[in-house]
């Protein structure tokens, strides 16, 4: 049994790593991807660890709930960027498959393969 | 309150720049099939996120990302003139070599065997009216068939200056096209891929066409040379190519009513013919002004088929003209069978005609021996492989010809398996840019899928931060 961690230390790791993932994030690169799932992970355990000193201790906590907070707003965070990329994915409803972007000569789009209807239905929870 | 505006407007840059790659995706897919296109690529990174500071984070675009390889595109550009060449040259000696009867029994091959039996025939009867008339009839079905061979081949001649013409009005017009690229490309700071793949697809079928030399400016404009070194495009100059046919002048022409040989000239009216080397208008050119003069002649030759014909009449002639008519003491002198245009070395073939004073009994089977069928036995040797008479290059009339037919043969034979490989080494260039910079549907839909994955995951990892911190914030205790 290793001695008791710091709680507030803990929680300043997780929220670190929280900021190191969503610096990392980049919605078009899997590699990218890979480093925020890392980053999170490894936020969630110190998070856990943190937990199981505050269920021994609950007062080593106290005066600390407002950085909790900011974590959660900090996850909230990562949400936002991660509903917007699945909507990208899904071709969400703020797009209407017809892309005003570098049109070679006005071709119109003959594949439907990337419009909202033809998108993987999986819809990701966040 | 700051906060909440920062959030939302995290959520509307990256919403942006999400829209943006959705675009840009699309039109990977849309342009999937479009000649000259090159992938595109919408860099995506990240906003500062901190929480202490306001920055709420987001997405950032950091631009677009061409898949395009300049030395993939060379390759190409490179090999598809060497296909161009080959491809016309093919053509080209397909429809000189289709005057050729391959086979040796009809044409002027088959005339002249039938010329050489009459002749056998007269010398076993050099008195019979009816061998006599059988040789005058065989000497104008043969002069008849090399007028025939010449008219064909000149018309080649006339078709393919009209194709070198046409070639070099494409030239042209792409060419304006890439000067047009060029004038809008000087007004944008940053290359568009719309634009970019017209260019390409330009260069490319205007590689099918001439040889071609192109360097990218530092202002993002081309710069096309053609023929070694001839600008046709230089930032928004454009110098037009033209063409011509006339007899060179220098060196002076030994036959100046040759059938005029095509020519390309260069803005300034320079002469570049010699340095058009490739796609098809170097094939066009070569099979024009090399293998076509070779058989009809030009202001220097006068062409295989008109040294034949020359040959061929002069021998005739002259063998005949040595004779009598009969053993006969005081018997006339023989006659000239053939008559042809020796004003110039190019026009024999195609004036080529039996003398239209002769008569039957003109003919002279006599020799100047006395040899009653002397003469028609020289004639009738004419086909022999040991021919005194009529041998061209160490070649009998009937070898000599069928030299003429069989190099026309060869020159189609060659250029058909030329394309033929060169179509497969014009695949594989290809095949490979297409792997560096073309679109892959399959590669974009796996691009789709590992992402979705990735997202899933991001999710679930979420999903158990989120219920760590709620269960961490039940723990702490509440202030008084």
């Amino acid at each position: 049994m290793t001695a008791i961690e710091d709680p507030i230390k803990l929680l300043h790791n997780a929220r670190n790593l929280l900021a190191g993932a969503a610096a990392c994030w980049n919605a078009g690169d899997p590699a990218a991807i890979d480093r925020c799932v890392a980053a999170l992970d490894q936020s969630a355990s110190e998070l856990r660890a943190a937990e199981a000193v505050a269920i021994v201790d609950p007062k080593s906590l106290t005066g600390f709930g407002s950085e909790i907070l900011q974590i959660r707003d900090q996850v909230a965070g990562i949400e936002r960027l991660l509903d917007l990329a699945s909507a990208f994915l899904r071709g969400g409803g703020w797009s209407s498959g017809d892309s005003p972007l570098y049109r070679v000569d006005g071709l119109e789009d003959t594949d439907s393969s990337l419009r909202p209807t033809a998108m993987a239905a999986t819809r990701i929870q966040a | 309150m700051s906060n909440l505006l920062a959030a939302l407007g995290s959520s509307a840059s990256a919403l942006d720049v999400l829209q943006q790659a959705l675009g840009v995706v699309q039109n990977n897919v849309s342009n999937a099939s479009t000649p000259g296109y090159a992938s595109q690529q919408l860099n995506i990174g990240s906003a500062p996120f901190d929480i202490v500071s306001g920055a709420a984070g987001g997405l950032l675009a950091n631009g677009l990302q061409s898949s395009r390889d300049t030395y993939a595109d060379t390759s190409v550009q490179l090999q598809l003139q060497t296909l161009g060449l080959y491809t016309a040259q093919s053509q080209s000696t397909g429809t000189i070599q289709s005057f050729f009867d391959p086979s040796g029994t009809s044409g002027v091959a088959g005339a002249l065997n039938d010329l050489l039996t009459a002749f056998s025939g007269w010398s076993a009867s050099p008195s019979d009216a009816t061998a006599r008339q059988q040789v005058i009839s065989s000497a104008t079905a043969l002069a008849d068939s090399v007028q025939g061979l010449s008219q064909s081949l000149n018309g080649a001649a006339v078709q393919l200056n009209q194709q070198v013409s046409s070639t070099v009005d494409q030239i042209n017009a792409l060419g304006a096209q890439i000067q047009h690229y060029n004038v809008e490309r000087l007004k944008q700071n940053q290359p568009d891929p719309g634009a970019d793949a017209n260019l390409e697809n330009n260069l490319e079928n205007l590689s099918q066409l001439v040889n071609l030399t192109t360097l990218t400016q530092p202002d993002g404009t081309i710069t096309v040379l053609v023929g070694g070194g001839s600008p046709l495009v230089i930032g928004d100059q454009f110098n037009s190519l033209s063409a011509s046919d006339f007899v060179g002048a220098q060196p002076p022409p030994a036959n100046p009513e040759a059938p005029p040989t095509a020519h390309v000239l260069d803005a300034s009216g320079k002469d570049i013919t010699e340095n058009v080397t490739g796609g098809q208008l170097g094939g066009l050119l070569d099979s024009r002004n090399r293998v076509l003069s070779s058989i009809i002649g030009d202001g220097q030759q006068a062409g295989s088929l008109n040294v034949f014909a020359k040959t061929l009449a002069d021998t005739v002639n002259g063998i005949l003209e040595s004779g009598t008519v009969s053993t006969q003491a005081g018997a006339a002198a023989g006659a000239a069978l053939f008559a042809y245009d020796d004003s110039d070395g190019t026009l024999a073939a195609g004036s080529l005609a039996v003398n239209s004073a002769i008569s039957p009994d003109q003919l002279a089977a006599a020799d100047s021996s006395g040899n009653s069928n002397g003469n028609a036995n020289a004639l009738a040797a004419l086909g022999n492989s040991n021919a005194v008479n009529g041998v061209i290059g160490g070649e009998n009339l009937v070898g000599y010809f069928a030299g003429i037919a069989s190099a026309a043969g060869q020159e189609n034979q060659t250029a058909q398996s030329n394309q033929s490989l060169q179509q497969q080494v014009v695949s594989q260039v290809t095949a490979t840019r297409d792997q560096i910079s073309g679109v892959s549907l399959d590669g974009q839909a796996a691009d789709v899928l590992q992402l979705q994955r990735g997202y899933q995951a991001v999710s679930q990892v979420l999903s158990i931060v989120n219920n760590l911190v709620d269960s961490i914030l039940a723990l702490v205790p509440q202030q008084a």
